[in-house]
């Protein structure tokens, strides 16, 4: 059987397979106890070393993403997520000729990739504390802080792209840990545009290069033609969120 | 299955489980994805494993969620536009291979029908035999050299279409 693309099914015939190695690794001493499998990995080097290379990374992973956090992630999308979970913040707020109006769709309103990190929206007016936002009207010159929920520990960076394709980084690849609610360096203030933007969060486990993800957005907004609404395919290797902003020009 | 079997269950295959995720997709983001989607329906219908081994059993569930993703891929990007967006303190795949032949085999995985990727996956992944192919997916072995041929002619086809 000719193979095209060099494969190699790498199989050493006086060695177990790779599904074999997996098994005894992951499943623990115990359950091979006196098999075959495990007196030749006794006897292996190369086996040997395969197996405690892949249990070394199975801690190192649990260490990046701990079983609770996890799980926790799984029993919020086994029950229907409120519309949005925060309640609703007594802001004072005032009618304002050019206001920016946060809407979540739904929180957040797309998930490209990734079943849902949470981004949450802190919003600060004058001297006032920074409070969730709910998705009331907010004014020009309001200050925005954002708040990750991750069971990933990484790095966090968010960018914006508004509605006639600038892109904007809000937030650099800053390190996250794993747990809720950890906010991000930085904070910007709203400026008095009038349109639609649409904020995207990216989760690695890796730094994230602003210049990459800024290049890959705009490319997405290019094959978009334009269309925020339409932007699903962001070339960077990361898990992705997005919250759409509608700022009202005046009544 | 409640929460404590889950967590048990993660803490001891989620790594194994994302792994092949990662070889299969080519993508931490998608293989992120997978993972949670393998455990949510653990959660949801583990109760019917039914003495199954948890590892095959999870690989199982694993391997037909990314079977999807690949088959709903569009023509994944060439080699040169993937090589662009893999990290580049990584210049191998999780299987040693070049990021271009893993490539290769993801858009021929994803043109196949489900029983040739099944057991594509146990002979070139899992390093199994076509006689352990045979036995883990319930085929004669006559049928398991089938399938592996069609994976190759497959792939065959492909290469002479991205030459052309």
């Amino acid at each position: 059987m000719t193979d095209p693309l060099g494969l190699d099914p790498g199989r050493e015939p006086e060695h177990p397979s790779a599904r074999d190695l997996e098994l005894l690794a992951f499943d623990g001493d115990d359950l091979h106890r006196g098999s075959s499998l495990e007196s030749h990995v006794r006897g292996c080097d190369v086996c040997r070393d395969t197996v405690h290379v892949l249990r070394a990374d199975r801690d190192a992973f649990l260490v990046r993403r701990p079983p609770a956090a996890f799980v926790a992630r799984l029993e919020t999308q086994q029950s229907p997520a409120p519309r949005w979970p925060f309640a609703v913040a007594a802001v004072g707020l005032v009618a304002a000729a050019a206001a920016v109006l946060l809407v979540p769709s739904a929180p957040p309103d797309v998930r490209l990739r990734g079943e849902g990190d949470g981004l949450r929206v802190l919003v600060s007016r004058g001297d006032g504390p920074a409070t969730p936002h709910d998705g009331r009207p907010l004014e020009a010159g309001d200050i925005l802080r954002f708040a990750v929920t991750t069971d990933v520990a990484g790095f966090a960076m968010i960018a914006n792209v508004d509605d006639r394709g600038r892109v904007t980084t809000y937030v650099s690849s800053s390190p996250v840990d794993v747990g809720r609610d950890h906010v991000l360096p930085g904070s910007i203030a709203l400026d008095d545009f009038v349109g639609v933007e649409r904020l995207f969060l990216f989760v690695s486990d890796r730094p994230l290069d602003a210049s990459a993800v800024e290049r890959a957005l705009t490319e997405s907004y290019a094959r978009a033609e334009g269309r925020l609404d339409a932007i699903a395919d962001v070339e960077i290797d990361a898990r992705l969120t997005t919250v759409t902003i509608r700022k009202r020009g005046p009544p | 299955m409640d929460t404590d079997e889950v967590s048990a269950l993660y803490e001891k295959y989620g790594y194994a489980v994302h792994r092949r995720c990662l070889r299969l997709l080519g993508s931490t983001a998608e293989a992120d994805d997978a993972l949670h989607a393998v455990f949510l329906r653990v959660m949801r219908y583990g109760d019917t494993r039914r003495g199954e081994a948890p590892l095959p059993w999870l690989y199982r569930i694993a391997d037909r969620h990314c079977f999807d993703v690949l088959r709903k891929r569009k023509r994944e990007a060439s080699p040169e536009e993937s090589t662009r967006h893999l990290d580049r303190r990584a210049s191998t795949e999780p299987s040693g291979d070049s990021p271009e032949r893993a490539s290769q085999v993801r858009q021929v995985l994803g043109r196949c029908g489900r029983n040739v990727q099944e057991v594509a996956v146990l002979y070139y992944v899992d390093e199994m035999t076509q006689e352990e192919v045979a036995a883990a997916v319930g085929y004669s072995r006559k049928t398991v050299r089938q399938k592996l041929a069609k994976f190759l002619e497959t792939a065959r086809r492909l290469l002479a279409e991205d030459m052309s």
